[in-house]
């Protein structure tokens, strides 16, 4: 703190110079008066009174000079000097400046954004009081067909762990689900239901309001206590502060709002709207089960306790539970618990890797632009070398011209972090966009974070280190070109123009593009190897014709059993009769989306259960997808209620039940979900080709197919229109609205989308992968031009005398490109093995493309040789044009 | 009064911070001129300052924060700057009187016969 005063009380006084010299001033004048009084009544007279008075005080205008020093001014000085001078030999080379500015305005924003992107999604996802110290308390079931997968506690297990952990000071549980929200315009959210502890523990408060109280987790009354986000109290109550006391109505509970979280806070899923207090879940639930595993556990550790003691606590806790009452007496499934750092188990595993992974891609981006901009001040340098032997000559110190030449890149370094700031918050915008409004959050979530783009906002922390980035900049390209002039022979630069620079120079010019170009390659070689991932991903195909086909997810309100199957049956046709609609259909499995949860059947009625998807789709289902009838029929309109059950296979499902057998009129158990009953039996009439539900990168697994007249009905309304499906939402809604009045529609998306939505992160790796590396490779192509352009400046003389001793102008050429091309081969030699290496890391990360595809190799390697000849091509096409006569004029 | 010319010792350097604080905490708050007198005469004329060495050191000690100034007006047609000792400028004081003795007994010592 005492350094930070004195630089106040400095900057105070520098701020007002004029007034510090004239106070100075006064009050030396004023000493030498009062001596020279002094002196009179002493006896002096007054000449000799006041010339003793100056010469006791001693020489006043180097004092005077001693004192303005004292207060360091004079390296203020110099830097305001140095700072013109940099300033005006900008301004002599608007281009060069423009060049430097935009490439560290491209450098040091992709940096920040990308970053930013890395704190709010990996690092930060959640900001809670003292994170670090919260953990995520879960139960882990082994299953052999599943392996090991975290699950969610129950209620009872719940009040187990609260008392019996000696390692959390506290332990709050929530349960997060998609609802509805009643009222006029009813609309889905997430929601979270949270004990009171919850709040207490992250630290996180009401806005308006207040948070809940421990009496509510218990419930009390017909209602129960509610907490809205701020978007939801902006969205639905325009921001009323009359809202506390409001009622609603969510999935049937009455609640009653007590408060109105603040803006940015989204919950344990990260676009939680509303919080209900755990009265809701017991309102719902009056006697919840041992093993109805719904509640997720959160815990913030005793201090002194470490998180892997608590994981151990957890384990032990969990395993004395088990043996008290198992929770699965035929012991095919084992019980376990465990415990881990929230901030760890917030974040998807494939997204934390793909962002890192882009982060070190754009911090190769500006070390490629680094080392443009240290090879364009080089050439500078070179270009000044006369002007700064002078200056040496002169008697500047080599210290100072280190200095003055380091202000230089600094400035520019700060004007491009400047531009960055701004470029930054652009490219968060567009980044945001990558980003698919609804994530793949769906059935069988983990807990994996809803990625909100709102949140990437460039906060003051963040502007910082992005101010830090700028200047460690402009020191990692300007110390070495500066250093390069400082040190130069005085003897030699005053005689010499640019040949005088000599061949070290030209030297560590080569080896710096070598570097850059060698760094493009590794980006190239990463970016092919995702983009053609990804294209393979859009390849995929998933056995369905998916275009003009629009999906949505209706839901009537009733939960009657023949209601509900009429109503489909009706919405079905009714859909299909639209307009510009080619055929409707129903189903409880969709292409591309979900994997379908598993469903034990047996074949033949023996044998060992199969966990297989099993979709109930109507007959129409098999041909608006197109999906090839292999053998035997698919079921249609005659295949009714009061039929014989029948049952379509997969392709897959045939094969695997049926090894080497005709599967036609076989049997196979399958459970009635409708009546919570196993044993009926469908009939194998047909066949159809595979078709793979959950994303493309995932394996096509098999699947029956069961009537929806025989079963129960999907809830899934496809609709194939003779073009863009779009249009017809509102009638399709309409109908909807007309079949049920509460019945409520959602999930509407093109089947498109639907697959779009399952490659959104590939999709951002190919996107923005492909962006870095076309930024490396134009920065590069600018870093060899701009060599070879010196080169060949520098070496005008030798080629006019080359021409003139009769050598080709296609010699010439072939000189400069071969010496571009000797770089390229260098870049490679450099950048092949290291993009080997570094490319492994890309493994997991890569469908049907191998991270040792040597056709990524050949190809890149060809761009870039093609880029950098192309890059030497024009000086070097330059240089074919010297004009003898003027060159040996040169000197 | 004729001025006796009396040998006059420079002041050891880097003691001249301490003598202002010194005489600052002595006599309060003074001017520069009279920071001078007051050390001349204290150290009865053996110390004689060049005067106008003072302002360097009392720039020096401003910065620091050991002393603040002031303009105050002096006469009608003379304003003076008085500079005052701060807290932190006691403080300080303190510290460098105990570190010359220090240095002045380790000194003594050795010159001392043994």
């Amino acid at each position: 703190m005492e350094w930070w005063d004195k630089t106040r009380r400095r900057v105070a006084v520098l701020w007002h110079r004029d007034r510090f010299d004239r106070d100075l001033e006064e009050e030396m004048q004023s000493h030498l008066e009062m001596r020279a009084e002094e002196n009179r009544e002493n006896g002096m007279d007054a000449a000799a009174a006041r010339h003793a008075a100056k010469r006791q005080f001693g020489n006043a205008t180097a004092l005077k000079e001693t004192s303005r020093e004292a207060w360091g001014w004079r390296a203020a000085d110099e830097l305001a000097r140095d700072l013109k001078l940099a300033l005006r030999t900008l301004r002599r080379g608007p281009g060069f400046a423009a060049i430097a500015v935009t490439t560290l305005a491209l450098g040091i924003g992709l940096n920040m954004a990308v970053f930013t992107m890395v704190y709010k999604v990996v690092l930060r996802p959640v900001n809670y009081r003292d994170v670090g110290r919260l953990m995520d308390v879960h139960l882990i079931l082994t299953e052999e067909r599943r392996g090991t997968i975290p699950m969610s506690w129950s209620y009872p297990k719940f009040q187990e762990l609260l008392q019996g952990n000696s390692s959390f000071e506290a332990l709050a549980a929530f349960q997060a689900q998609v609802l509805t929200l009643g009222g006029v315009d009813e609309q889905r959210l997430t929601a979270e239901i949270v004990s009171a502890q919850y709040f207490r523990m992250i630290g996180v408060n009401a806005q308006l309001g207040r948070v809940f109280v421990d009496e509510e987790d218990t419930p009390a009354g017909a209602s129960s206590a509610m907490l809205i986000s701020d978007g939801l109290w902006r969205r639905n109550f325009g921001g009323d502060p009359g809202v506390v006391g409001r009622t609603l109505h969510l999935e049937g509970v009455s609640l009653t709002i007590v408060g109105v979280m603040p803006p940015g806070f989204k919950g344990e899923t990260g676009r939680t709207e509303a919080w209900a207090s755990m009265a809701a879940y017991l309102m719902r639930t009056p006697h919840p089960g041992r093993g109805a595993h719904n509640l997720e556990a959160i815990g913030r550790l005793k201090p002194g306790v470490s998180p892997r003691q608590a994981d151990e606590d957890v384990r032990q806790l969990v395993a004395r539970m088990e043996r008290e009452h198992p929770t699965d007496a035929t012991g095919m499934t084992k019980w376990s618990g465990g415990a881990r750092p929230l901030l760890e188990a917030r974040v998807d595993p494939e997204v934390r890797r793909a962002l890192w992974i882009l982060q070190a891609a754009t911090v190769c981006v500006l070390l490629i632009a680094c080392v443009n901009l240290a090879n364009l001040l080089l050439g500078r340098g070179a270009a000044r070398r006369r002007e700064l032997a002078i200056r040496l000559a002169l008697g500047t110190s080599r210290g100072a011209l280190v200095r003055q030449l380091l202000v230089e890149p600094m400035l520019l370094a700060l004007a491009g972090g400047a531009a960055g700031l701004f470029l930054a918050a652009g490219a968060l915008r567009a980044l945001g966009l990558i980003f698919p409004a609804a994530q793949q959050w769906g059935f069988n979530f983990e807990y994996t974070r809803f990625i909100d783009p709102e949140s990437f906002r460039i906060e003051l922390p963040l502007a910082v280190c992005g101010v830090l980035l700028a200047l460690a900049t402009g020191i990692a390209f300007g110390l070495l070109p500066a250093w390069q002039a400082a040190r130069a022979d005085l003897n030699q630069g005053l005689r010499g123009g640019l040949e005088a620079a000599g061949p070290r120079h030209i030297r560590l010019r080569n080896g710096l593009v070598v570097v850059q170009m060698a760094l493009a390659l590794v980006l190239l070689a990463g970016a092919d190897l995702t983009i053609r991932s990804f294209a393979a991903l859009l390849a995929t195909n998933f056995g369905v014709e998916t275009r003009n086909i629009l999906t949505l997810n209706v839901q009537p309100r009733t939960r009657d059993d023949a209601v509900s199957r009429a109503f489909y049956s009706e919405l079905e046709r009714r859909a299909a009769a639209l307009p510009g609609v080619v055929s409707a259909a129903v189903s409880s499995m969709l292409p591309a989306y979900d994997t379908g949860q598993g469903t034990e059947l047996r074949i033949d009625g023996q044998g060992p259960a199969i966990l297989t998807g099993v979709n109930w789709n109507s007959p129409a289902y098999f041909g608006l997808f197109r999906i090839p009838t292999l053998a035997g029929r698919v079921f249609d309109e005659r295949d009714g209620e009061n039929s014989p059950r029948v049952v379509v296979l997969s392709e897959s499902a045939a094969r695997r039940f049926f090894p080497g057998a005709n599967p036609l009129g076989r049997r196979i158990d399958y459970p009635d979900m409708r009546r919570n009953r196993t044993g009926v039996i469908g009939e194998v009439i047909g066949v159809v080709g595979d078709v793979k539900y959950g994303p493309p990168g995932a394996k096509t697994r098999p699947v029956v197919y069961s009537s929806t007249l025989q079963n129960r009905p999907g809830w899934f309304l496809e609709v194939r229109a003779a073009r863009d499906p779009r249009p017809l939402v509102p009638a399709l809604r309409e109908i909807a609205r007309t079949l049920d009045p509460e019945a409520r529609v959602y999930d509407v998306r093109t089947m498109d989308q639907v697959i779009g939505l399952t490659t959104w992160r590939a999709r951002l790796a190919a996107v923005l992968l492909g962006l870095m590396a076309a930024l490396s490779l134009a920065l590069a192509a600018v870093g060899i031009y701009g060599v070879f352009s010196y080169a060949v400046a520098a070496r005008t003389r030798e080629m006019g005398v080359r021409i003139a001793l009769g050598a080709g102008r296609e010699r010439i050429l072939g000189m400069v490109l071969r010496e571009g091309a000797a770089l390229s081969a260098a870049a490679l030699a450099v950048g092949l093995p290291v993009a080997w290496a570094l490319t492994r890391t890309l493994s997991s990360q890569l469908y049907r493309v191998s991270a040792a595809d040597p056709v990524t190799y050949v190809s890149v390697a060809a761009l870039l040789l093609a880029v950098a000849l192309l890059a030497c091509y024009l000086p070097a096409r330059r240089a074919t044009r010297v004009d003898p006569v003027e060159a040996l004029r040169h000197e | 009064m004729l001025n006796v010319e009396r040998p006059r010792s420079e002041i050891p350097p880097g003691t001249l911070e301490m003598l202002i604080l010194k005489t600052l905490k002595r006599f309060g708050p003074l001017h520069g001129y009279g920071i001078a007198k007051c050390i001349q005469q204290t150290s009865e004329d053996v110390l004689r300052v060049e005067e106008g060495s003072l302002y360097p050191a009392l720039q020096r000690i401003l910065i620091k924060g050991w002393v603040t100034a002031e303009w105050v007006q002096a006469s009608p047609k003379r304003r003076s700057r008085i500079y005052q000792l701060t807290q932190e400028g006691r403080k300080q004081l303190l510290a460098e009187i105990s570190e010359y003795r220090r240095v002045r007994q380790a000194i003594e010592r050795v010159i001392e016969p043994a």
